[in-house]
């Protein structure tokens, strides 16, 4: 209880109490990194809610981006100027380096901490981000990679523990933890080995994805050392940025130095092993292959090591400030470019895709980024981690006001916060404005078109078989080969819809038929021969022929001898139009449910034995069939509308159970669909036996509709089509756009 | 084009006025808190003054009393200033249009008052609005008090109510549905965005800036010394 | 049956998609839908574990997870979601997964697909109806039984194999003279005889011949070594330059302990009073 109360003396001294005062630099530097931190909440936010497919470009083929690259890969290597600089210190006894050996602890603290938020919003399921630890698996790298950051973090959470607790009242835990730094050094420095290389070796095992010039037996090694590269880099260029936010004096630029030569030699070592391994491996001539690989590799090279090494081995130069923060950052970016290029962009060419990050992803990394240097801002504020805090100057004890319209919002020393929150509150927002809107994309997928194959119906002893038939010389089909043939000479293949079901049409097949049925019409006067006009030939009476005798049957030939008829007759084209109607304004073509009125099942669900069982046996009859002179058939008796009278509900709401809603309005057919077919097939599913066929398209759907279904869409029969066709000749607007549907579904015989 | 420009409206930019209203006031309450906390933490007395505080928040609430300076009592003007801020929330939060949106977008839904009574409740708001307005000019001691955003809130507070009026009824509409409906939307976004940076933020500050001015009287003993300082006034005299 | 396997036999595949169809209706998945990281309707996706991809002249190539006998998925997932079984086929434990797209990464044919557009995703691939022909509720996976055309086939991998070459031999025009999956990356449980190039199946136009968890498993073998002796090599280098420093410092005459270098800790700025 007494410890509680310190403590919260402790948190309340530290947050009103601090001798710290921002100067403007500081406000700027923080108002900025409050800005990018809140748009990468936003972000944040909308990743956890939709889900990474609306938040960011991966796809199934690029699933690893810059998430992984910059945040998990990038960020433990930026994260290693830890382990590098407490090994200098304590295992080294190079006691020059003290004075930077605790931002060096607290900015690979704050990075790791950063890898594992990168790393939660990059993993798809990350509230199991645990399961490592329950689940072993020690032939995964990634496996390994996991417990290593996990300990390490830990590791570096207790190497800097004593920085936070000289300032608490709690002596005893501070001596402890002071007492444990050096076998916690040796142990960071014993994780950050493994898993610094280890996520080198995440990568062997796709060696058919990476880019040569990149993959290498030796990534493991290679990952190593440009990591010690890279820490190095990191604590020069830390230093330099956060003398220059607090405004200290440049004192340690020989430190630096030191440290930027040291680097040098590491960055040496690392491209000597790089172009060895490229040399030993036959790789080399890859640098003079033109490709954009080429012109990567070797900008990561310049920037990473040949640029760095120039600038640091000139003394002059090592020792200015200028000098130090371009050599130290050409690094941080080649280095951590080299983290990217493999752990991305040298395998997209591999994947035959492209990927570039969203925005969203961007936002994101920085956001993390953005959110740990303000860590790190708060820890140099209220502890000593360069050092005892400057005096600076004292902040104006004004209450806080909003800057604009001077609404009083708090006491004196919360101006700062209402700042940062106030930026904080607008970047959110701005985040949340761009946000894209959909979870998914509703952009078209294109549909490929109906293809021509040479598939065909052939008979094998007795046997009718689908399949794919030899091409035997030059392809019938084109034009080109065959001037003379006018139809394709072999089935076409229809896609009916995108699910890319299909069914084989056989073109010829057909052509033939109609056309012997033409010749038939003709003889019986019927249509009149050689003409184009649409009026002046009755298609329906075609149609009627076609629908109501089998093909075979009018014929009265074998698909063989068609055939052989077709070839004769050979250009005969007066047919085509029966289908392919390009004189019908709006009309595409005459689908195959024109003719073949049985494609869809006849249903009926109608059970005659459940009602004569409802209505008292035989007592029932004259209920329905109510003239008892009259044959006892459907036709005669009472249309079931006299009993059922309401078959469709009144005031009956849509509800559609399948559409999200951010979907496009519902159309009339879907609306209606939505209206009856939840129901049909609720009723399909529990009554099997009474209601087999309510679920098919037929029973709704058909030619002979029963009363009570004449509010629904009808398809013409044959008898009706001669009124509808009398539309034709009622003007037509000349703007498609604005033409009704309900007229547009007329005019087309064949919907 | 209008109607682009009525999608945008409704669209991304009242996403971004309410994340910034929502948070906004997420922001006021925070600071309000912190400097509570900082207040009593800093403070030489640091009993909560619970009941004066209650006490000053209704004041402040239904401020029939006498306001301090004031030269005298305006019991009407504070009478009509309550109703205006029933009208003012009850009209928009049970809107039944309002509640579609509030169900299509985020699923939840609650009554909605029938269409004649919303009508009668948004023209008696408007007119309740104007009487203030006009107040506050007629008054010399309301004038000399107000600023500049306390003469343009209350005309700003109206537009909504106007123009959803006037798109709810298509013969007295001058311009087009879709043009009236733009104007309602964007004034409403308006709103949205300046409620927590301007005096309308009032409605979740009252209580917590009550508490602060109570606070601030319970000052550590150097307090004065360090205002004088901040003031650049130390070699003044008090 | 010792390992469970699939033949494909692209010559005789007719594209009726039967396959796709029977998989689509056995594991439930859904209508395939237009997503952004789908780059055609038809291609692998989360609601389509198998596939047929056109090719020129008429060829169609059935697309679906090969469950290699040493598969790379199951050796790079961190927690044991993908498992490769005794019978052969890969399998998906979506309890276990956190998500981390290793598998899809590491897949040398480019299969595992993910559940974009959730925010609980899980990864989905062909399982060759494990858990189905195991509890012995189907004889065969749902694709092979759908064939109309017996183009794709089920059985054991040596018989499966054997016939594969039995085919080539019998009409060594008609075929390319290799089975596909007899030794890519280790030997795969699907196999293909053709009468076109499939490398396009495989990200690289030529696999390693070996497995591919062997590379990882030679470095992983020494990471032990590596942490004990990483270890003990820097503890003895602070022992002997601790004790270089002391010595020196005892010779220069200057007592023991006020100038011990602070092994105690990242304390440097405040014991030592911070920077000069």
């Amino acid at each position: 209880m007494k410890s509680v109360k310190k403590l919260i003396q402790f948190v309340l001294d530290l947050a009103f109490n601090s001798p710290y005062r921002s100067t403007a630099r500081v406000r700027t530097v923080k108002g900025v990194l409050w800005f990018l931190a809140g748009l990468g909440t936003a972000v944040g936010i909308v990743r956890m809610v939709r889900g990474l497919g609306a938040t960011t470009n991966l796809t199934d083929l690029t699933p690893w981006g810059l998430w992984i690259g910059f945040d998990v890969v990038g960020g433990v290597a930026l994260a290693a100027g830890g382990f590098v600089i407490a090994a200098t210190v304590y295992i080294f006894h190079l006691h020059r380096y003290h004075a930077i050996a605790r931002p060096a602890v607290l900015t690979a603290f704050l990075g790791y901490g950063a890898v594992i938020v990168g790393l939660i919003f990059d993993l798809g399921r990350w509230w199991d981000i645990w399961h490592p630890v329950v689940y072993w698996q020690d032939h995964s790298a990634l496996f390994e990679v996991a417990w290593c950051v996990m300990l390490y973090f830990t590791v570096l959470a207790l190497e800097f523990a004593p920085t936070v607790f000289e300032k608490m009242p709690f002596p005893r835990i501070y001596k402890a933890l002071k007492a444990l730094t050096l076998p916690l050094i040796i142990l960071g420095i014993m994780l950050s080995t493994l898993h610094q290389s280890s996520l080198g070796t995440l990568f062997l095992i796709m060696p058919f994805r990476i880019y040569p010039l990149w993959y290498s037996g030796l990534l493991p090694w290679l990952f190593f050392i440009s990591a010690i590269g890279l820490g190095l880099a990191m604590v020069i260029l830390e230093s330099l940025v956060s003398n220059w936010v607090y405004q200290r004096e440049e004192e340690g630029t020989d430190l630096l130095a030191g440290l930027a030569r040291a680097c040098a030699v590491v960055l040496g070592l690392y491209m000597a092993i790089r172009l060895g391994d490229l040399a030993y491996n036959g790789k080399l001539a890859l640098l003079a292959r033109p490709a954009w690989e080429t012109a990567d590799f070797i900008i990561e090279a310049c920037l990473s090591v040949v640029f760095p090494i120039v600038l640091f081995s000139i003394p002059k130069v090592r020792k200015s400030k200028g000098g130090l923060f371009i050599g130290a950052s050409s690094t941080v970016v080649g280095i951590v470019l080299n983290r990217i290029n493999v752990s991305g962009i040298a395998t997209i060419a591999a994947t035959r895709t492209h990927y570039f990050p969203a925005w969203t992803e961007f936002a994101i990394s920085i956001g993390v980024v953005a959110a740990a240097a303000l860590i790190f801002f708060f820890f140099v504020e209220h502890f000593s981690v360069y050092g005892p805090e400057e005096a600076s100057h004292e902040d104006t004890g004004l209450p806080a006001q909003e800057p604009v319209s001077n609404v009083y919002i708090g006491a004196a020393g919360i101006s700062n916060t209402a700042l940062y929150s106030l930026i904080f509150v607008l970047s959110l927002s701005i985040g949340v404005y761009f946000m894209p809107g959909k979870g998914h994309d509703l952009r078209r997928t294109p549909v490929q078109p109906p293809e021509t194959i040479n598939a065909g119906k052939v008979s094998v002893s007795g046997q009718t078989l689908y399949g794919l038939m030899p091409v035997a010389g030059s392809d019938p089909v084109d034009p080109k080969v065959n001037p003379n043939t006018h139809v394709t000479n072999s089935p076409a293949l229809l896609l009916v819809n995108n699910d890319g079901r299909f069914v084989i049409f056989e073109h010829k097949a057909h052509q033939i038929m109609i056309e012997r049925i033409y010749d038939a019409l003709q003889k019986e006067h019927l249509i009149t021969a050689g003409s184009d006009n649409t009026a002046s030939y009755s298609g329906d009476t075609v149609i009627e022929k076609l629908s109501t005798t089998t093909l075979d049957a009018v014929t009265g030939q074998t698909y063989a001898q068609t055939c052989d008829g077709a070839q004769q007759a050979g250009t005969n084209t007066g047919s085509c139009k029966l289908c392919h109607h390009m004189n019908y304004p709006f009309n595409q073509a005459t689908s195959c449910r024109t003719c073949h009125r049985d494609m869809y099942l006849p249903t009926n669900i109608f059970s005659h034995g459940f009602h004569v069982a409802k209505m008292d046996g035989n007592r029932s009859c004259i209920k329905c069939h109510k003239d008892p002179a009259a044959v006892k058939s459907l036709q005669t008796a009472a249309p079931c509308t006299s009993c059922h009278k309401f078959m469709i509900a009144h005031n009956s709401l849509i509800k559609l159970h399948d559409r999200p809603l951010e979907m496009p309005a519902v159309g009339y057919m879907d609306a209606m669909h939505g209206l009856c077919r939840s129901c049909h097939r609720r009723m399909a599913l529990l009554y099997p036996q009474r209601y087999r066929n309510l679920e098919k398209c037929a029973t709704c759907h058909q030619v002979n509709n029963p009363d009570y279904l004449k509010g629904l869409p009808q398809y013409p029969s044959p008898g009706e089509e001669n009124g509808q066709r009398s539309i034709l000749s009622m003007d037509v607007p000349q703007n498609r756009g604005s033409y009704p549907l309900k007229e547009n579904r007329a005019l087309s015989p064949s919907r | 084009m209008i109607e682009s420009y009525l999608a945008w409206a409704r669209g991304p930019l009242f996403v971004f006025s309410f994340s910034v209203l929502i948070l906004g006031i997420v922001r006021l309450i925070v600071l309000t808190d912190i400097s509570v906390v900082r207040l009593i933490y800093e403070a030489s007395d640091k009993k909560l003054p619970v009941k004066a505080l209650i006490a000053a928040t209704l004041k402040w609430l239904f401020p029939f009393k006498q306001v301090p300076g004031q030269p005298k009592n305006r019991p009407w003007y504070s009478i009509v200033s309550i109703l205006f801020h029933i009208g003012l929330i009850l009209t928009p939060v049970f809107l039944g249009a309002h509640i579609l949106l509030w169900k299509s977008g985020i699923g939840i839904s609650w009554a909605a008052m029938p269409n004649n009574v919303e009508d009668v409740l948004a023209l008696f708001t408007i007119a309740v609005g104007l009487v203030l307005i006009f107040g506050r000019v007629v008054n010399v001691f309301s004038r000399s008090l107000s600023k500049f955003q306390d003469f343009s809130l209350p005309p700003l507070l109206l537009v909504p109510f106007i123009s959803g009026f006037l798109a709810m009824h298509p013969a007295l509409d001058p311009v087009s549905y879709n043009l009236m409906m733009l104007f309602h939307v964007l004034s409403a976004d308006l709103i949205f965005i300046l409620i927590p940076f301007t005096k309308m933020s009032h409605f979740v500050l009252l209580p917590t800036s009550q508490l602060i001015s109570e606070l601030g009287w319970h000052f550590p003993a150097d307090m004065g010394e360090k205002v004088a300082v901040a003031l650049h006034k130390e070699t003044e005299r008090i | 049956m010792s390992t469970w396997a699939i033949l494909t036999d692209v010559t005789k595949c007719i594209g009726c998609e039967s396959c796709v169809a029977a998989c689509k209706d056995i594991n439930k998945t859904g209508k395939d839908r237009p997503w952004r990281w789908q780059r055609n309707i038809d291609s692998l996706s989360a609601t389509r574990w198998t596939t047929i991809v056109k090719k020129p002249d008429h060829h169609f190539i059935r697309q679906q997870c090969r469950h290699c006998l040493s598969p790379a998925c199951v050796s790079v997932c961190p927690v044991g979601a993908l498992q490769k079984t005794a019978e052969g086929p890969v399998i998906y434990d979506s309890s276990r997964c956190i998500g981390c797209r290793y598998c899809m990464m590491s897949c040398p044919f480019g299969i595992p697909r993910y559940t974009w557009e959730t925010p609980t995703p899980y990864i989905r691939k062909c399982i060759m109806c494990y858990q189905r022909i195991e509890s012995g509720e189907i004889k065969e996976p749902a694709c092979t039984k759908a064939c109309p055309t017996h183009a794709t086939i089920f059985g054991d991998r040596e018989a499966l194999l054997a016939e594969a070459h039995s085919r080539i031999s019998k009409d060594p025009g008609k075929y390319i003279n290799r089975v596909w999956g007899e030794k890519e990356v280790g030997g795969t449980s699907v196999l293909y005889v053709s009468d076109v190039n499939l490398d396009f199946l495989s990200w690289d136009k030529e696999l390693p011949r070996g497995p591919l968890p062997e590379r990882v498993f030679t470095v992983l073998e020494k990471v032990p070594k590596i942490f004990v002796g990483m270890g003990v090599c820097m503890y003895g280098f602070y022992w002997i330059i601790e004790r270089r420093e002391r010595l020196m410092k005892k010779e220069a005459g200057k007592p023991d302990k006020s100038d011990k270098p602070d092994p105690s800790g990242t304390t440097g700025t405040s014991d030592k009073g911070g920077r000069p």
